[in-house]
Protein backbone atom coordinates (compact mmCIF):
# COMPACT_ATOMS: atom_id res chain seq x y z
CA UNK A 1 0.00 0.00 0.00
CA UNK A 2 2.73 2.39 1.03
CA UNK A 3 4.81 1.44 -1.98
CA UNK A 4 1.89 2.31 -4.22
CA UNK A 5 1.39 5.64 -2.52
CA UNK A 6 5.04 6.54 -3.04
CA UNK A 7 4.91 5.43 -6.64
CA UNK A 8 1.91 7.63 -7.23
CA UNK A 9 3.83 10.55 -5.75
CA UNK A 10 6.78 9.72 -7.98
CA UNK A 11 4.64 9.51 -11.07
CA UNK A 12 3.17 12.88 -10.21
CA UNK A 13 6.57 14.45 -9.67
CA UNK A 14 7.88 13.02 -12.90
CA UNK A 15 4.86 14.21 -14.85
CA UNK A 16 3.86 10.67 -15.72
CA UNK A 17 0.21 10.94 -14.68
CA UNK A 18 -2.45 11.51 -17.29
CA UNK A 19 -3.88 15.00 -17.30
CA UNK A 20 -7.00 13.89 -15.54
CA UNK A 21 -5.18 11.91 -12.85
CA UNK A 22 -2.85 14.82 -12.33
CA UNK A 23 -5.77 17.15 -11.69
CA UNK A 24 -7.29 14.72 -9.23
CA UNK A 25 -3.94 14.36 -7.47
CA UNK A 26 -3.47 18.11 -7.28
CA UNK A 27 -6.87 18.69 -5.77
CA UNK A 28 -6.06 16.05 -3.15
CA UNK A 29 -2.75 17.81 -2.60
CA UNK A 30 -4.49 21.08 -1.88
CA UNK A 31 -6.74 19.53 0.71
CA UNK A 32 -4.34 17.13 2.36
CA UNK A 33 -1.43 18.86 4.08
CA UNK A 34 0.14 15.55 5.11
CA UNK A 35 0.22 14.43 1.49
CA UNK A 36 1.73 17.75 0.53
CA UNK A 37 4.50 17.30 3.07
CA UNK A 38 5.15 13.79 1.82
CA UNK A 39 5.42 14.99 -1.76
CA UNK A 40 7.77 17.80 -0.77
CA UNK A 41 9.99 15.45 1.22
CA UNK A 42 10.05 12.87 -1.54
CA UNK A 43 10.97 15.47 -4.08
CA UNK A 44 13.71 16.77 -1.84
CA UNK A 45 15.21 13.29 -1.54
CA UNK A 46 14.97 12.62 -5.26
CA UNK A 47 16.50 15.93 -6.17
CA UNK A 48 19.22 15.69 -3.55
CA UNK A 49 20.14 12.27 -4.83
CA UNK A 50 20.09 13.38 -8.44
CA UNK A 51 22.10 16.54 -7.93
CA UNK A 52 24.63 14.81 -5.73
CA UNK A 53 25.12 12.09 -8.33
CA UNK A 54 25.29 14.59 -11.17
CA UNK A 55 27.94 16.66 -9.39
CA UNK A 56 29.95 13.53 -8.74
CA UNK A 57 29.76 12.68 -12.43
CA UNK A 58 30.98 16.16 -13.30
CA UNK A 59 33.93 15.81 -10.96
CA UNK A 60 34.73 12.47 -12.51
CA UNK A 61 34.45 13.79 -16.05
CA UNK A 62 36.75 16.70 -15.19
CA UNK A 63 39.40 14.61 -13.50
CA UNK A 64 39.26 12.02 -16.27
CA UNK A 65 40.34 14.74 -18.66
CA UNK A 66 42.67 16.71 -16.45
CA UNK A 67 43.91 14.42 -13.75
CA UNK A 68 44.72 10.92 -14.79
CA UNK A 69 45.26 11.57 -18.46
CA UNK A 70 48.79 12.90 -18.10
CA UNK A 71 50.81 9.74 -17.69
CA UNK A 72 49.06 7.66 -20.23
CA UNK A 73 51.56 7.70 -23.01
CA UNK A 74 52.89 4.71 -24.90
CA UNK A 75 54.85 3.28 -22.03
CA UNK A 76 54.71 -0.16 -23.54
CA UNK A 77 56.95 0.63 -26.47
CA UNK A 78 58.90 -2.57 -26.86
CA UNK A 79 62.23 -0.96 -27.64
CA UNK A 80 62.29 1.28 -24.61
CA UNK A 81 61.66 -1.17 -21.84
CA UNK A 82 63.70 -0.01 -18.91
CA UNK A 83 65.24 -2.04 -16.14
CA UNK A 84 62.60 -0.74 -13.78
CA UNK A 85 59.90 -2.01 -16.09
CA UNK A 86 61.57 -5.39 -16.27
CA UNK A 87 61.42 -5.59 -12.51
CA UNK A 88 57.71 -4.84 -12.65
CA UNK A 89 57.39 -7.61 -15.20
CA UNK A 90 59.15 -9.98 -12.85
CA UNK A 91 56.74 -9.13 -10.07
CA UNK A 92 53.81 -9.70 -12.37
CA UNK A 93 55.34 -12.95 -13.53
CA UNK A 94 55.83 -14.14 -9.98
CA UNK A 95 52.30 -13.19 -9.15
CA UNK A 96 50.95 -15.09 -12.12
CA UNK A 97 52.71 -18.21 -10.95
CA UNK A 98 51.93 -17.75 -7.26
CA UNK A 99 48.54 -16.09 -7.39
CA UNK A 100 47.96 -16.09 -3.65
CA UNK A 101 50.74 -13.53 -3.23
CA UNK A 102 49.46 -10.55 -5.11
CA UNK A 103 46.65 -8.50 -6.47
CA UNK A 104 48.20 -6.57 -9.32
CA UNK A 105 46.45 -8.36 -12.16
CA UNK A 106 43.53 -5.99 -12.19
CA UNK A 107 45.79 -2.95 -12.47
CA UNK A 108 47.79 -4.68 -15.15
CA UNK A 109 44.74 -5.60 -17.19
CA UNK A 110 43.02 -2.27 -16.97
CA UNK A 111 46.11 -0.25 -17.73
CA UNK A 112 47.39 -2.23 -20.65
CA UNK A 113 44.00 -2.46 -22.23
CA UNK A 114 43.17 1.20 -22.07
CA UNK A 115 42.97 1.59 -25.83
CA UNK A 116 39.42 0.63 -26.64
CA UNK A 117 38.70 0.02 -30.26
CA UNK A 118 35.24 0.67 -31.49
CA UNK A 119 33.21 -2.32 -32.61
CA UNK A 120 32.15 -0.73 -35.84
CA UNK A 121 30.19 -3.77 -36.86
CA UNK A 122 27.58 -2.91 -34.23
CA UNK A 123 24.53 -0.81 -34.95
CA UNK A 124 24.46 2.80 -33.80
CA UNK A 125 22.45 2.32 -30.66
CA UNK A 126 24.52 -0.74 -29.76
CA UNK A 127 27.65 1.33 -30.18
CA UNK A 128 26.30 3.80 -27.70
CA UNK A 129 25.62 1.03 -25.21
CA UNK A 130 29.09 -0.28 -25.88
CA UNK A 131 30.45 3.18 -25.07
CA UNK A 132 28.49 3.31 -21.81
CA UNK A 133 29.94 -0.07 -20.95
CA UNK A 134 33.42 1.20 -21.72
CA UNK A 135 32.92 4.17 -19.42
CA UNK A 136 31.88 1.82 -16.64
CA UNK A 137 34.84 -0.44 -17.42
CA UNK A 138 37.30 2.42 -17.17
CA UNK A 139 35.94 3.35 -13.77
CA UNK A 140 36.23 -0.30 -12.76
CA UNK A 141 32.48 -0.69 -12.47
CA UNK A 142 32.67 -4.12 -14.04
CA UNK A 143 29.20 -5.17 -13.04
CA UNK A 144 27.78 -2.22 -14.87
CA UNK A 145 30.04 -2.79 -17.88
CA UNK A 146 28.85 -6.38 -18.09
CA UNK A 147 25.24 -5.30 -17.91
CA UNK A 148 25.80 -3.32 -21.11
CA UNK A 149 28.02 -5.77 -22.92
CA UNK A 150 26.52 -9.15 -22.18
CA UNK A 151 23.25 -8.46 -24.01
CA UNK A 152 25.26 -7.13 -26.95
CA UNK A 153 27.31 -10.32 -27.06
CA UNK A 154 24.17 -12.43 -27.19
CA UNK A 155 23.23 -10.61 -30.36
CA UNK A 156 26.77 -10.48 -31.73
CA UNK A 157 28.36 -13.70 -30.46
CA UNK A 158 31.50 -13.46 -32.56
CA UNK A 159 32.21 -9.76 -32.05
CA UNK A 160 35.87 -9.73 -31.08
CA UNK A 161 35.76 -6.42 -29.19
CA UNK A 162 32.99 -7.61 -26.92
CA UNK A 163 34.63 -11.00 -26.45
CA UNK A 164 37.91 -9.33 -25.57
CA UNK A 165 36.64 -6.86 -23.00
CA UNK A 166 34.24 -9.29 -21.37
CA UNK A 167 37.14 -11.74 -21.10
CA UNK A 168 39.19 -9.00 -19.40
CA UNK A 169 36.48 -8.57 -16.79
CA UNK A 170 36.26 -12.31 -16.25
CA UNK A 171 40.03 -12.44 -15.74
CA UNK A 172 39.79 -9.69 -13.15
CA UNK A 173 36.97 -11.58 -11.48
CA UNK A 174 39.06 -14.75 -11.62
CA UNK A 175 36.59 -16.58 -13.84
CA UNK A 176 39.25 -18.17 -15.96
CA UNK A 177 37.22 -20.84 -17.73
CA UNK A 178 34.74 -18.50 -19.43
CA UNK A 179 37.51 -15.99 -20.08
CA UNK A 180 39.58 -18.64 -21.85
CA UNK A 181 36.59 -19.68 -23.91
CA UNK A 182 36.10 -16.12 -25.17
CA UNK A 183 39.80 -15.62 -25.84
CA UNK A 184 39.92 -18.85 -27.85
CA UNK A 185 36.98 -17.60 -29.89
CA UNK A 186 38.98 -14.47 -30.74
CA UNK A 187 41.85 -16.70 -31.85
CA UNK A 188 39.56 -18.29 -34.38
CA UNK A 189 38.76 -14.98 -36.01
CA UNK A 190 41.12 -14.56 -38.92
CA UNK A 191 41.82 -10.86 -38.84
CA UNK A 192 41.03 -9.72 -35.33
CA UNK A 193 43.09 -6.81 -34.02
CA UNK A 194 42.75 -8.40 -30.60
CA UNK A 195 44.32 -11.67 -31.65
CA UNK A 196 47.81 -11.01 -30.25
CA UNK A 197 46.53 -9.69 -26.96
CA UNK A 198 44.02 -12.52 -26.70
CA UNK A 199 46.87 -15.02 -27.06
CA UNK A 200 48.73 -13.45 -24.17
CA UNK A 201 45.72 -13.38 -21.91
CA UNK A 202 44.79 -16.91 -22.86
CA UNK A 203 48.24 -17.96 -21.71
CA UNK A 204 47.59 -16.19 -18.41
CA UNK A 205 44.24 -17.94 -18.09
CA UNK A 206 45.86 -21.31 -18.63
CA UNK A 207 48.46 -20.55 -15.99
CA UNK A 208 45.80 -19.61 -13.51
CA UNK A 209 43.91 -22.82 -14.28
CA UNK A 210 47.11 -24.80 -13.73
CA UNK A 211 47.26 -25.81 -17.38
CA UNK A 212 50.96 -25.15 -17.62
CA UNK A 213 51.65 -27.19 -20.73
CA UNK A 214 49.02 -25.32 -22.74
CA UNK A 215 50.37 -22.06 -21.36
CA UNK A 216 53.93 -22.93 -22.37
CA UNK A 217 52.90 -23.64 -25.95
CA UNK A 218 51.30 -20.23 -26.20
CA UNK A 219 54.13 -18.40 -24.43
CA UNK A 220 56.65 -20.01 -26.75
CA UNK A 221 54.59 -18.94 -29.69
CA UNK A 222 54.38 -15.35 -28.37
CA UNK A 223 58.12 -15.29 -27.72
CA UNK A 224 59.16 -16.64 -31.10
CA UNK A 225 56.66 -14.60 -33.06
CA UNK A 226 57.47 -11.43 -31.12
CA UNK A 227 53.82 -11.10 -30.21
CA UNK A 228 52.14 -8.94 -27.61
CA UNK A 229 54.09 -9.00 -24.30
CA UNK A 230 56.85 -11.12 -25.79
CA UNK A 231 59.26 -9.96 -23.06
CA UNK A 232 56.92 -10.98 -20.30
CA UNK A 233 56.35 -14.28 -22.05
CA UNK A 234 60.09 -14.89 -21.93
CA UNK A 235 60.28 -14.12 -18.21
CA UNK A 236 57.35 -16.41 -17.54
CA UNK A 237 58.86 -19.25 -19.56
CA UNK A 238 62.12 -18.97 -17.63
CA UNK A 239 60.18 -19.26 -14.39
CA UNK A 240 58.23 -22.22 -15.66
CA UNK A 241 61.41 -24.05 -16.73
CA UNK A 242 62.95 -23.50 -13.30
CA UNK A 243 60.00 -24.87 -11.40
CA UNK B 1 18.65 5.86 -27.69
CA UNK B 2 18.55 4.59 -31.22
CA UNK B 3 18.20 8.14 -32.40
CA UNK B 4 21.57 9.01 -30.98
CA UNK B 5 24.34 9.07 -33.47
CA UNK B 6 27.52 7.44 -32.32
CA UNK B 7 30.26 9.94 -31.74
CA UNK B 8 32.61 7.67 -29.90
CA UNK B 9 35.10 7.11 -32.61
CA UNK B 10 35.67 10.41 -34.29
CA UNK B 11 35.29 14.08 -33.70
CA UNK B 12 33.40 14.52 -36.91
CA UNK B 13 30.21 13.06 -35.52
CA UNK B 14 29.17 15.74 -33.08
CA UNK B 15 25.94 15.39 -31.17
CA UNK B 16 23.01 17.59 -32.00
CA UNK B 17 21.52 19.85 -29.34
CA UNK B 18 18.54 17.57 -29.09
CA UNK B 19 20.78 14.62 -28.38
CA UNK B 20 22.68 16.61 -25.76
CA UNK B 21 19.46 17.64 -24.05
CA UNK B 22 18.18 14.06 -24.06
CA UNK B 23 21.51 12.89 -22.72
CA UNK B 24 21.45 15.37 -19.84
CA UNK B 25 17.82 14.62 -19.12
CA UNK B 26 18.71 10.97 -18.74
CA UNK B 27 22.06 11.60 -17.03
CA UNK B 28 24.09 9.76 -19.63
CA UNK B 29 27.76 9.74 -18.67
CA UNK B 30 28.83 9.69 -22.28
CA UNK B 31 27.07 13.00 -22.89
CA UNK B 32 28.54 14.58 -19.77
CA UNK B 33 31.98 13.59 -21.03
CA UNK B 34 31.12 15.15 -24.37
CA UNK B 35 30.47 18.51 -22.66
CA UNK B 36 33.89 18.34 -21.06
CA UNK B 37 35.64 17.44 -24.28
CA UNK B 38 33.81 19.84 -26.60
CA UNK B 39 32.49 22.82 -24.65
CA UNK B 40 34.76 23.08 -21.62
CA UNK B 41 37.75 24.16 -23.76
CA UNK B 42 35.66 26.99 -25.22
CA UNK B 43 34.57 28.17 -21.78
CA UNK B 44 38.12 27.88 -20.55
CA UNK B 45 39.47 29.99 -23.41
CA UNK B 46 36.89 32.68 -22.67
CA UNK B 47 37.37 32.74 -18.90
CA UNK B 48 41.16 32.72 -19.15
CA UNK B 49 40.86 35.92 -21.15
CA UNK B 50 38.67 37.27 -18.36
CA UNK B 51 41.33 36.49 -15.78
CA UNK B 52 40.03 33.27 -14.25
CA UNK B 53 42.35 30.61 -12.86
CA UNK B 54 42.09 26.89 -13.61
CA UNK B 55 40.31 26.00 -10.36
CA UNK B 56 37.87 28.88 -10.79
CA UNK B 57 37.16 27.81 -14.37
CA UNK B 58 36.50 24.27 -13.22
CA UNK B 59 34.03 25.48 -10.57
CA UNK B 60 32.34 27.97 -12.87
CA UNK B 61 31.87 25.37 -15.57
CA UNK B 62 30.55 22.86 -13.07
CA UNK B 63 28.03 25.37 -11.71
CA UNK B 64 27.05 26.29 -15.27
CA UNK B 65 26.51 22.62 -16.08
CA UNK B 66 24.41 22.17 -12.95
CA UNK B 67 22.31 25.20 -13.87
CA UNK B 68 21.77 23.91 -17.40
CA UNK B 69 21.01 20.41 -16.13
CA UNK B 70 18.45 21.76 -13.66
CA UNK B 71 16.76 23.73 -16.40
CA UNK B 72 16.55 20.60 -18.48
CA UNK B 73 15.30 18.50 -15.56
CA UNK B 74 12.70 21.18 -14.79
CA UNK B 75 11.82 21.26 -18.47
CA UNK B 76 12.32 24.99 -18.47
CA UNK B 77 15.01 24.80 -21.14
CA UNK B 78 13.36 25.32 -24.46
CA UNK B 79 14.64 23.01 -27.16
CA UNK B 80 13.28 25.32 -29.77
CA UNK B 81 15.14 28.37 -28.63
CA UNK B 82 17.31 29.88 -31.31
CA UNK B 83 20.50 29.79 -29.30
CA UNK B 84 22.71 26.78 -29.65
CA UNK B 85 23.05 24.78 -26.46
CA UNK B 86 26.81 25.39 -26.35
CA UNK B 87 26.31 29.17 -26.66
CA UNK B 88 23.69 29.01 -23.95
CA UNK B 89 26.02 27.18 -21.58
CA UNK B 90 28.92 29.50 -22.38
CA UNK B 91 26.68 32.47 -21.62
CA UNK B 92 25.63 30.98 -18.28
CA UNK B 93 29.28 30.41 -17.35
CA UNK B 94 30.26 33.92 -18.40
CA UNK B 95 27.51 35.49 -16.34
CA UNK B 96 28.34 33.34 -13.32
CA UNK B 97 31.97 34.33 -13.53
CA UNK B 98 31.15 38.03 -13.78
CA UNK B 99 28.80 37.69 -10.85
CA UNK B 100 31.46 35.89 -8.82
CA UNK B 101 33.95 38.64 -9.54
CA UNK B 102 31.39 41.30 -8.62
CA UNK B 103 30.51 39.49 -5.40
CA UNK B 104 34.14 39.14 -4.43
CA UNK B 105 34.75 42.81 -5.08
CA UNK B 106 31.77 44.08 -3.18
CA UNK B 107 31.98 41.24 -0.67
CA UNK B 108 28.25 41.17 -0.83
CA UNK B 109 26.42 37.97 -0.12
CA UNK B 110 23.99 38.25 -2.97
CA UNK B 111 22.56 34.89 -3.77
CA UNK B 112 23.54 33.65 -7.18
CA UNK B 113 20.72 32.64 -9.40
CA UNK B 114 21.05 28.88 -9.43
CA UNK B 115 18.90 28.62 -12.49
CA UNK B 116 21.18 30.71 -14.62
CA UNK B 117 19.18 32.23 -17.43
CA UNK B 118 15.93 30.67 -16.38
CA UNK B 119 12.92 32.92 -16.46
CA UNK B 120 10.88 30.14 -14.93
CA UNK B 121 8.97 30.97 -11.77
CA UNK B 122 9.34 27.90 -9.62
CA UNK B 123 6.38 26.86 -7.52
CA UNK B 124 6.68 25.43 -4.04
CA UNK B 125 7.23 21.90 -5.28
CA UNK B 126 9.79 22.83 -7.84
CA UNK B 127 12.76 23.76 -5.71
CA UNK B 128 16.16 22.23 -5.55
CA UNK B 129 18.17 21.89 -2.39
CA UNK B 130 20.23 24.89 -1.40
CA UNK B 131 23.98 24.45 -1.49
CA UNK B 132 24.31 23.92 2.28
CA UNK B 133 21.32 21.60 2.28
CA UNK B 134 22.95 19.53 -0.42
CA UNK B 135 26.10 19.22 1.67
CA UNK B 136 24.00 17.99 4.59
CA UNK B 137 22.20 15.64 2.26
CA UNK B 138 25.50 14.22 1.06
CA UNK B 139 26.54 13.50 4.65
CA UNK B 140 23.20 11.89 5.50
CA UNK B 141 23.10 9.86 2.29
CA UNK B 142 26.49 8.49 3.28
CA UNK B 143 24.88 7.00 6.37
CA UNK B 144 22.87 4.57 4.26
CA UNK B 145 24.44 1.21 3.61
CA UNK B 146 26.26 0.86 0.30
CA UNK B 147 23.65 -1.41 -1.23
CA UNK B 148 20.88 1.10 -0.50
CA UNK B 149 22.98 3.91 -1.91
CA UNK B 150 23.55 1.96 -5.08
CA UNK B 151 19.91 1.01 -5.46
CA UNK B 152 18.67 4.56 -5.02
CA UNK B 153 21.32 6.00 -7.28
CA UNK B 154 20.61 3.52 -10.03
CA UNK B 155 16.88 4.01 -9.86
CA UNK B 156 16.62 7.76 -9.33
CA UNK B 157 19.75 9.04 -11.05
CA UNK B 158 20.63 6.51 -13.71
CA UNK B 159 16.93 5.84 -14.26
CA UNK B 160 17.44 2.14 -14.57
CA UNK B 161 14.39 -0.03 -14.90
CA UNK B 162 13.31 -2.37 -12.12
CA UNK B 163 13.84 -5.22 -14.55
CA UNK B 164 17.47 -4.34 -15.20
CA UNK B 165 18.14 -3.85 -11.51
CA UNK B 166 16.44 -7.15 -10.72
CA UNK B 167 18.86 -8.88 -13.09
CA UNK B 168 21.92 -7.18 -11.63
CA UNK B 169 20.94 -7.72 -8.00
CA UNK B 170 19.67 -11.26 -8.67
CA UNK B 171 16.26 -10.38 -7.24
CA UNK B 172 12.73 -10.39 -8.55
CA UNK B 173 11.34 -7.08 -9.74
CA UNK B 174 8.93 -7.06 -6.81
CA UNK B 175 11.81 -7.47 -4.35
CA UNK B 176 13.75 -4.65 -5.96
CA UNK B 177 10.67 -2.46 -5.75
CA UNK B 178 10.23 -3.21 -2.05
CA UNK B 179 13.88 -2.89 -1.18
CA UNK B 180 14.21 0.39 -3.02
CA UNK B 181 11.16 1.64 -1.17
CA UNK B 182 12.62 0.64 2.19
CA UNK B 183 15.90 2.36 1.33
CA UNK B 184 14.08 5.55 0.47
CA UNK B 185 12.12 5.37 3.72
CA UNK B 186 15.36 4.91 5.64
CA UNK B 187 16.87 7.93 3.92
CA UNK B 188 13.84 10.02 4.80
CA UNK B 189 13.98 8.90 8.41
CA UNK B 190 17.66 9.80 8.65
CA UNK B 191 16.99 13.14 6.99
CA UNK B 192 14.06 14.02 9.23
CA UNK B 193 15.77 12.94 12.44
CA UNK B 194 18.94 14.89 11.77
CA UNK B 195 17.85 17.96 9.91
CA UNK B 196 16.61 20.93 11.91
Amino acid sequence: MDVQRIEEIENYLQGKLSKKKQEVFESRLNQDSKLKEEVALHQKMMRGLQELSFREELDKAYSDRHGKSKGRSNWRNKKSISIAASIVFMIVAVWLLYPENGSSLEKELVEVSYDPGLPTSLGLSDQLDFGEGMNAYKTKDYKQAKSYWQPLLVENPSNDTLLYYLAQIELIEKQFEPAAEKLRAIGQEKASVFKEKATWYLAISYLRMNKQEEAKVLLNYILTEGGYEAEKAGVLLDHLQEK
Amino acid sequence: MARMISFLGTKKNKLTDEQLVDGLLNNRRIVINHFYSEIFPQVKALLVRMGAKEEEIKDTFQEGMVALWKNIQNQTYSRNSNAKLSSYLIEICKRRWLEDVRNKKSKSSLAIDQEGLSSHDPNVLDKWLKREELQDFQRLFGQLNVRCQEMLRRFYYEKESLRKMAGDFSLTEASVRNEKYRCMQRLKTIFQSQMP
